[in-house]
C-alpha cells in the first residue's frame, strides 16, 4: 500500500515538466532584468556623480575665471575707470543699497569666454556666472568716532552654474565687500597733532638762536607748517601759481576753516615768536606782507579814550634845546606801538638796534631768553606762504611790545625842526620794574638827539607806575589763537588799527570740540584725539598680514611700486623699524595706489615717499610705536599717526600730509622740516570723495552648492 | 492510464528547450552587468584619480602652479609641475595627461586654466581605452 502511494508520488503527471521550467525561466528572467536594472542604475548613479563633479569644476572655473576681474572692476570703478557711472553712483550713494545684480555693470566678457571653455569639455557643457551686491550697509556710523555716510560694508555674491550632461551644479560664494575712504578720518585735518606737547616744560621748544634776520646762528633747526596749498604741494599747479590771489583769500576772516588746524595737546606751551625778514621768520605775525617785498612795520595805535587824561590836552613844557634858548614849547602827546619778535643778540649794534638802550628790562628778557621757537606754526616769510589757521591747545605766544610815545609840536617852527629829523625822532616808553620807577625819570629821543622835542619825565604823563606799565615796552604774551585776529586786521588794512584787535574771531581753545561736515553731513562732533583716529583706521583693516616682510612680498609691484588700494594690518610681533622704502628698494617709494597701513608696534622710518596723482594718499598709523624717524631729505607724501611716537632727530624732512605724535624731540640734533598740509586731503574738503576705496575680500565667507 | 499520467518526452524536449532559449540571454545578461560593473568601477577610480589631482592642484598657492602639459609620470612626481611637495600614486592601469595654461592680463597673470585627463581601460580584457577629462580655472588672488 505504501509503495503504491510512493510509486504514485514519483510519476510525474503530464504537464510538470514545463511548468517546473517555465518557471525557472521566469525566475532567473526576473533575476536577470533586476541585476541589469540595479547595474544600470548604478552605472547611471556613478555617471551623474561624475557628470556633477565636472559641473563642479566646471562653475568653479566660472567663479575662479571672473573674481580677479570682478574685483578690478568693482575696485576700479573708485579710482582708474571713473566711466563706470553707474556702478559708481551704487557705491557711492549714501546708505543702505538693496541687492543689486550688477553683472552688466562689470562689462565682462567672462560669460562668453566660459561658454568656450565649457564646450572644449563637452558639446553639453556651460557655464554662467552672476554677479550681485548684497546686504550693503553703513558701517561707521558714530559721529564721535567718524560717521562716514558713504562707508558701507556688504556682500559680493557670485553665482556660478556649470552644466555638463546630465549634471548641474550651482556654487554661490560671498565676500565681504568693503566701501572706505582711506583718509584717516578727521586726522588729516590738521596739518600737525601733537598729544603731549607740553609734557617736558614750557620752554621746551624755545632754542633756536636767530639773527636779526632770521638766520638760525645756533642749535636745532625749525619745523614749518603750512596749513594751506603752497606752489610746492604736488596737486598745486606752480607754473600757474597766483600769489595775489593766495594773498587775497587771506583777508577772508573765515579762511581759517579751509585750512589745515594744529593742535597742540598737553601741558602749557610758550612759543618766542621769531624775528627777521628771512625764510624762517614769522615776520607776518607783526608786519604788513601785502605787498610784493615790502614787509612794512604794522603801528597799532592807541585810542585816546584809553590815554591817560594827559594825552588829551595840550601840554606847555621846556623844549630840549633849552641849553641855547630856553622856550617852552606846547606838545601833543599820542601813543601807539610795534610788535616785533625775539632774536638772538649779537654784538652787531645795527642789526640788534631793538635791543639797545635798556628798552626791555634784563628781568623780562631773563625770564623769556632771547631765543625764538623751533615751531612755526604758520609758514615763513615768504609771500604768499603765510598759512593762518585755528591753534587748539594751551599754545602761547609771545613777542615784543615796543611802545612808542608819539609827539607832536604844535609850534610851526618848532615842528618843522622836528620834522627834519632823519630818521624820524622816537621816543620810547622803556621797560621798568616797579621797584625802580619814580615820577622823574626821564623821557628822551631813544638815539639822544637834541631835535625839539619836549624835557619830559614820566610824571608829567602817568600818575604812578601801574598806569605806566599798561603803556611802556615790555614782552607779552597772549594765546597763539589772538594771533590770527591781529592778522586779519592787517590783512584787511583796517584804518585805526589798535590792539588788541576790536574783532574776536578766534579764542584761546584749550579744550575743543570740533564739527566736521561736508554736504551737509556732519562726520565728526566732538573732541578729537589720536586713540579715535586710531579706531577709526583700525575698524577699516581689510587684510591681515604677520610681518613687514611679507606686506612688502604682497604689495610690491613687478615696477616695485607699492600698489596698495586697501586697508592693511601689520602685527609685527618681531618689533622691527617698518622703513618705507626697505634699504633694499629705490627712493623714493612710489605709491600707485594709496591706502592705509596699521602697524600694531614698531617704529616708522620714513626715507621719501611719492603718491603717484593727487588723490592718492598713504596713511601709515602704528599704535604702540615709539619713535618717527625721517631718513632722508626727500619728499614723503604720508599721512602718520603715531600718538605714542615722538619725532625723532634724523634728517631734515618734508612732509606732504599730517603728522600725528606724542611730541617732538628737540635738542641741537634736530635738523627740523617742513610739513605742507594737503587741502584735498582734508575731509571737509569735496575733493576728499576721491580717496574712497573698495576693497573686495580675497576670503570667501560662504560656500553653498 | 499511465502514458496520460507520465511526462511524455515532447514535453521534456519542450521544457529543456525552454529553459535553454532563457538561460541564454540570463547568462549574456549576467556577463553584461559584470561587465558593467568593472568598467563602472574604472570609470569611479578613474573620476578620484582626476578629482584627486585636481584638488592638489587647486589647493597650491597660485604662483606655485608652473604652467605646461605633463604626463603621467611628472604628475607621479609632483615637483616636475609644482613647486610644493606634490605626489600623487597614480595605478598602472591609468593613464593621465595634465595641462596648466597661464592666461595673462597686461603681463600679469590673472588665472590658470587646469584640465586633468585621465585615461583607462574599460574592463580588464578589453584593448580599448576611455578618457575622462576635467577642466576649471585657478585664480590669481594675490590681494
Amino acid at each position: 500500500m505504501g509503495n503504491h502511494f510512493f510509486m504514485l508520488t514519483l510519476i510525474p503527471k503530464k504537464g510538470v515538466a514545463l511548468a517546473v521550467a517555465i518557471s525557472i525561466s521566469s525566475i532567473l528572467m526576473l533575476l536577470a532584468v533586476a541585476m541589469f536594472s540595479f547595474i544600470n542604475n548604478q552605472h547611471l548613479g556613478i555617471n551623474a556623480i561624475v557628470n556633477g563633479e565636472i559641473a563642479h569644476f566646471l562653475a568653479e572655473a566660472g567663479i575662479n575665471r571672473c573674481i580677479p576681474e570682478i574685483r578690478n572692476s568693482i575696485s576700479s570703478a573708485l579710482s582708474t575707470n571713473p566711466n563706470n557711472k553707474k556702478l559708481r553712483e551704487i557705491l557711492l550713494t549714501p546708505g543702505k543699497v538693496k541687492d543689486t545684480d550688477i553683472t552688466k555693470l562689470l562689462g565682462g566678457s567672462w560669460n562668453k569666454e566660459l561658454e568656450k571653455f565649457a564646450k572644449e569639455t563637452d558639446e553639453t557643457a556651460a557655464i554662467e556666472v552672476k554677479i550681485w551686491l548684497r546686504e550693503l550697509e553703513n558701517s561707521e556710523t558714530d559721529k564721535k568716532v567718524w560717521a562716514d555716510p558713504i562707508a558701507r560694508r556688504g556682500f559680493v555674491v557670485i553665482e556660478s552654474e556649470g552644466r555638463y550632461k546630465t549634471g548641474k551644479r550651482k556654487i554661490a560664494i560671498k565676500r565681504l565687500i568693503n566701501i572706505t575712504n582711506i583718509l584717516p578720518g578727521f586726522m588729516s585735518k590738521f596739518t600737525m597733532f601733537l598729544t603731549e606737547a607740553g609734557n617736558n616744560g614750557t620752554k621746551k621748544y624755545n632754542i633756536i638762536k636767530n639773527d636779526y634776520k632770521g638766520m638760525v646762528t645756533d642749535g636745532p633747526k625749525p619745523l614749518i607748517l603750512y596749513n594751506h596749498l603752497t606752489p610746492e604741494t604736488p596737486s598745486a599747479n606752480s607754473d600757474n601759481w597766483n600769489f595775489d590771489e593766495a594773498l587775497k583769500s587771506e583777508q577772508n576772516e573765515d579762511i581759517w576753516k579751509n585750512r589745515g588746524w594744529i593742535w597742540i595737546g598737553g601741558d602749557k606751551i610758550r612759543l618766542n615768536l621769531c624775528s627777521g625778514a628771512g625764510d624762517l621768520g614769522e615776520i607776518f605775525h607783526f608786519y604788513d606782507v601785502s605787498k610784493v617785498n615790502d614787509f612794512s612795520p604794522i603801528r597799532f595805535s592807541t585810542p585816546e579814550n584809553l590815554l591817560p587824561s594827559s594825552f588829551k590836552n595840550i601840554n606847555k613844557i621846556p623844549w630840549d634845546k633849552t641849553a641855547s634858548i630856553i622856550r617852552t614849547v606846547s606838545y601833543k602827546f599820542g601813543h601807539s606801538f610795534v610788535l616785533d619778535s625775539f632774536h638772538d643778540r649779537s654784538n652787531r649794534k645795527s642789526s640788534d638796534a631793538m635791543y639797545e638802550g635798556g628798552i626791555l628790562s634784563t628781568e623780562e628778557l631773563h625770564e623769556h631768553g632771547s631765543k625764538s621757537s623751533v615751531l612755526h606754526l604758520y609758514g615763513d616769510a615768504r609771500k604768499g606762504f603765510q598759512s593762518r589757521t585755528k591753534v587748539f591747545g594751551n599754545v602761547y605766544s609771545a613777542f615784543i611790545r615796543f611802545s612808542n610815545l608819539e609827539i607832536e609840536p604844535k609850534e610851526p617852527d618848532v615842528s618843522n625842526i622836528f620834522k627834519s629829523v632823519f630818521p624820524p625822532p622816537l621816543y620810547l616808553l622803556r621797560s621798568i620794574i616797579e621797584k625802580d620807577y619814580s615820577n622823574s625819570i626821564d623821557i628822551k629821543e631813544i638815539n639822544q638827539r637834541i631835535c625839539g622835542g619836549p624835557m619830559l619825565k614820566t610824571g608829567m604823563l602817568f600818575n604812578n607806575y601801574s598806569e605806566y606799565s599798561s603803556f611802556m615796552s615790555k614782552i607779552i604774551e597772549q594765546p597763539y589763537v589772538y594771533s590770527y585776529n591781529n592778522m586779519q586786521e592787517i590783512y584787511t588794512n583796517k584804518p585805526n588799527r589798535h590792539f588788541p584787535p576790536s574783532k574776536t574771531i578766534l579764542s584761546l581753545d584749550t579744550d575743543s570740540n570740533i564739527s566736521l561736515r561736508r554736504d551737509n553731513h556732519t562726520f565728526f562732533e566732538g573732541k578729537p584725539s589720536a586713540s579715535t583716529a586710531l579706531q577709526t583706521i583700525e575698524s577699516r583693516v581689510h587684510l591681515e598680514v604677520g610681518n613687514i616682510k611679507e606686506f612688502w612680498d604682497k604689495f610690491l609691484n613687478e615696477d616695485q611700486e607699492l600698489d596698495l588700494n586697501a586697508v592693511v594690518r601689520i602685527k609685527n610681533s618681531e618689533n622691527l623699524d617698518f622703513a618705507v622704502p626697505p634699504s633694499n628698494l629705490p627712493q623714493p617709494l612710489k605709491v600707485r595706489g594709496g591706502g592705509a597701513i596699521l602697524l600694531d608696534q614698531g617704529s616708522i622710518d620714513l626715507r621719501g615717499v611719492l603718491c603717484n596723482s593727487a588723490n592718492e594718499a598713504l596713511t601709515i598709523a602704528s599704535t604702540y610705536g615709539t619713535n618717527i624717524y625721517f631718513s632722508s631729505n626727500l619728499p614723503n607724501h604720508v599721512n602718520i599717526i603715531a600718538p605714542n611716537a615722538e619725532l625723532s632727530y634724523s634728517s631734515k624732512f618734508i612732509l606732504f600730509g599730517s603728522l600725528c605724535a606724542k611730541n617732538i624731540y628737540v635738542d641741537n640734533r634736530f635738523q627740523g622740516g617742513k610739513i605742507y598740509f594737503r587741502p584735498e586731503t582734508a575731509p571737509d574738503s569735496s575733493f576728499s570723495d576721491s580717496f574712497y576705496k573698495v576693497y573686495v575680500s580675497t576670503k570667501d565667507s560662504y560656500w553653498n552648492e | 492510464m499511465n502514458s496520460k499520467s507520465g511526462i511524455s518526452l515532447i514535453e521534456i524536449v519542450v521544457a529543456i528547450g525552454l529553459l535553454a532559449a532563457v538561460l541564454a540571454p540570463v547568462f549574456l545578461i549576467f556577463s553584461s552587468g559584470n561587465r558593467n560593473m568593472e568598467m563602472t568601477e574604472a570609470e569611479f577610480r578613474a573620476h578620484n584619480c582626476a578629482i584627486e589631482i585636481m584638488e592638489q592642484i587647486i589647493s597650491l598657492p597660485y604662483k606655485h602652479i608652473k604652467s605646461g602639459t605633463y604626463t603621467s609620470s611628472d604628475v607621479k612626481n609632483g615637483l616636475n609641475f609644482a613647486n610644493s611637495a606634490i605626489l600623487y600614486k597614480i595605478s598602472e592601469n591609468y593613464e593621465s595627461e595634465l595641462k596648466v595654461e597661464d592666461m595673462k592680463e597686461k603681463g600679469k597673470s590673472i588665472f590658470k586654466k587646469v584640465s586633468v585627463k585621465v585615461s583607462y581601460q574599460a574592463t580588464k580584457n578589453s584593448a580599448s581605452k576611455r578618457s575622462f577629462t576635467i577642466k576649471t580655472m585657478v585664480a590669481n588672488e594675490t590681494n
